[in-house]
C-alpha cells in the first residue's frame, strides 16, 4: 500500500497535464526496496543500506527509510523486541563503483532520527552506490543485536527527476 | 538582455572575467560619445588602524570628468591580519542614486577580494561584471568594516578605468544603443554583489562569525533581487585561511535558483569548479554562461563540508553581477 501511495504522490508531484502524461510518468517509475542487516557490535561506521543505482536508471528517489534494532540472542532480556535504531549519527554517502573517492551527501553529524525511520525525499543519480551509513555507539551489552534497514527507493528517469528534484530534502547541520 | 535565439548576451556581457580585454557594447557605446579617452586610476585608502571590528567611511573626491570604472586592485592586509583582504569588507554606494553595490544581507558588504585582484594573484586587477559609469561631479562612498574581527592597518583599493572627456555635444549621453537595438540609460548598469556567510552564524560582543564544521551541511540564500540581475561570476574567500590551505576540493556546493522549479542539478560540485578565489587566476570564477536572475528570485546554496576534521571559519561567498534596471 505504501509503495502504491508513493507512486501516486510522485506522479502528482510532477503535475501531469493529462491522462496520457500520467501514464507516461507511471511507466517511468520502478520501485526498488533495499537495505542491509548488520551486527551491531563496536562503535564504528556501518553500511545500513547500499544500492548500486544503474547508470541508465537514471536516478533513484528515496522516499522512506525504516530501521529498527532487534536482539537475536535468546538469553537477552529484550530478545525479539523491536527497538529504535542505535544511538549515533547517520548520513548518506556516494561510493563509486570499484575504486575511487567517496563523498558524503548529508550532514555527517546528524542524529539518527533525522535519517533512520523517517520519511525522505532524496535523489541519487546513476553511476554510484548510494550508501546509508550509521555511525553508532557501541552495543551496550555482549548480546548479539541486529540493525535492520529497509529503504523505499524508486528508479526514475530524468523526466521525473527534473520535476521533483528542486524539492529535494535538506538535512542541515545544527 | 539575453538573446534566446543566438544564446548570447547583447549587453552587459563580455567585460567580466570572460573575455580578455574586450569592452562590452555598453562601455564601447558610452566611450564612443567622447573625443578623448585616457586610462584612469583612483586609490582609496582603508584608513583602518589595526583595531578589531573597526569601521571607516571614505568619500571619493568629485571628479571633473566622466569615468568608466572597469575593475580594481586591492593592497590590504597580511596572512595574519585581514587575511590579505579576505576578511576586510567593503560596501560601495553611489551617492547620486543612493544605490549600494552590495545587497543588504547579514553582512551588507563584500570581502575586498570580491572587488579587486591583489599582489597574491596571477591577475592583479579583478574586473567588474560590467563597467560602472561614474558621472563627473559625483562621488562614491566606501564603507570599510571588519565584522568578523580582523584588525588591519592601512591598505587601499585602486579603481582602474577610463577617463572620458570632450563629449560630442558637450554633455554625457543619456542613453546608448546596444547591438541588439536595446536602449540603455547611461549609469543604469550598476554592479550587484551579494555576500552570503556559510555555516552556522554566531554573534558575540559585536563579532560576527560563521562556521562550517567538518562533515557539516548548510543551506543559505541570497536576498530576493529587486530588479533583474545578470549574474556573471562567484567569488569566495576561503580557499586559504591565514595562508593555510582549506582543502576546498572537499567542500561541495549545489546552486539553484529558488524561483525556478526546472533549474536543478543532482550533483554537489567541488567549490573550485564553481567559486573563484584570490588564490586562483579567476578571483571571480565565471559561470559558463551569464545567468539572468528575475526580480524576486534568489539563489539557494547547499554546501557540504566534506573535510574529515577541518572546520572552516568565516567563509563568505560573493555572487557578482550587474543590475539591469533603471533608477
Amino acid at each position: 500500500m505504501l509503495v502504491l501511495e508513493h507512486l501516486k504522490q510522485l506522479i502528482e508531484a510532477c503535475n501531469p497535464a493529462n491522462r496520457a502524461e500520467w501514464e507516461r510518468l507511471w511507466a517511468d517509475i520502478k520501485p526498488v526496496k533495499f537495505g542491509n542487516t548488520i551486527d551491531w557490535t563496536t562503535a564504528q561506521e556501518y553500511v545500513l543500506a547500499s544500492y548500486q543505482v544503474p547508470d541508465e536508471a537514471a536516478y533513484n528517489v528515496v522516499l522512506r527509510v525504516e530501521c529498527y534494532t532487534v536482539a537475536t540472542a535468546i538469553a537477552a532480556t529484550d530478545y525479539g523486541m523491536f527497538e529504535p535504531p542505535p544511538p549515533g549519527t547517520a548520513f548518506w554517502r556516494y561510493v563509486p563503483f570499484g575504486t575511487g573517492a567517496t563523498y558524503n551527501l548529508t550532514d555527517t553529524n546528524a542524529p539518527v532520527q533525522r535519517l533512520l525511520d523517517a520519511d525522505e525525499l532524496l535523489l541519487f543519480k546513476g553511476g554510484y552506490n548510494a550508501n546509508l551509513i550509521g555511525n553508532f555507539a557501541a552495543n551496550p551489552s555482549a548480546d548479539t543485536r541486529e540493525v535492520r534497514t529497509l529503504v523505499y527507493g524508486y528508479n526514475v528517469g530524468a523526466l521525473i527527476a527534473d520535476k521533483i528534484g528542486r524539492a529535494e530534502a535538506e538535512i542541515p547541520s545544527q | 538582455m539575453i538573446s534566446e535565439a543566438i544564446c548570447k548576451l547583447d549587453s552587459g556581457n563580455w567585460v567580466g572575467s570572460y573575455g580578455g580585454p574586450e569592452w562590452s557594447p555598453y562601455a564601447q557605446a558610452i566611450a564612443d560619445h567622447y573625443a578623448v579617452q585616457v586610462p584612469w586610476y583612483l586609490t582609496i585608502p582603508t584608513t583602518l588602524t589595526g583595531v578589531a571590528l573597526q569601521r571607516r567611511t571614505i568619500l571619493s573626491v568629485p571628479y571633473q570628468h566622466d569615468i568608466l570604472i572597469f575593475g580594481a586592485h586591492i593592497n590590504i592586509g597580511t596572512d595574519a591580519a585581514g587575511d590579505n583582504g579576505q576578511l576586510v569588507f567593503l560596501q560601495v554606494t553611489d551617492l547620486e542614486s543612493g544605490v549600494s553595490w552590495v545587497t543588504p544581507n547579514i553582512i551588507n558588504s563584500a570581502p575586498a577580494t570580491a572587488f579587486g585582484g591583489s599582489r597574491t594573484e596571477v591577475t592583479p586587477i579583478l574586473k567588474l561584471p560590467e563597467v560602472y559609469f561614474l558621472p563627473k561631479y559625483t562621488r562614491l562612498k566606501f564603507d570599510w568594516s571588519q565584522p568578523t574581527g580582523a584588525n588591519v592597518t592601512g591598505g587601499s583599493i585602486t579603481w582602474c578605468g577610463v577617463q572620458l572627456s570632450q563629449p560630442r555635444d558637450g554633455k554625457a549621453p543619456e542613453f546608448v544603443a546596444t547591438p541588439n537595438g536595446e536602449t540603455i540609460r547611461v549609469g543604469s548598469r550598476m554592479p550587484w554583489l551579494s555576500t552570503v556567510g556559510l555555516g552556522r552564524r554566531t554573534f558575540t560582543a559585536g563579532d560576527l562569525a560563521f562556521q562550517m564544521v567538518a562533515g557539516g551541511r548548510y543551506l543559505q540564500y541570497t536576498p530576493p533581487v529587486d530588479c533583474a540581475v545578470e549574474i556573471h561570476d562567484i567569488h569566495c574567500n576561503f580557499f586559504t585561511r591565514a595562508g593555510v590551505d582549506m582543502l576546498p576540493n572537499n567542500v561541495m556546493v549545489k546552486i539553484t535558483d529558488a524561483g525556478e522549479r526546472g533549474i536543478w542539478t543532482p550533483d554537489l560540485a567541488p567549490i573550485p569548479s564553481t567559486f573563484g578565489s584570490m588564490t586562483q587566476v579567476y578571483p571571480g570564477l565565471p559561470f559558463t554562461k551569464p545567468y539572468l536572475m528575475k526580480p524576486g528570485h534568489r539563489f539557494q546554496l547547499s554546501v557540504q563540508n566534506n573535510n574529515a576534521a577541518l572546520a572552516i571559519n568565516d567563509a563568505m561567498v560573493t555572487i557578482r553581477g550587474v543590475r539591469l534596471c533603471e533608477y
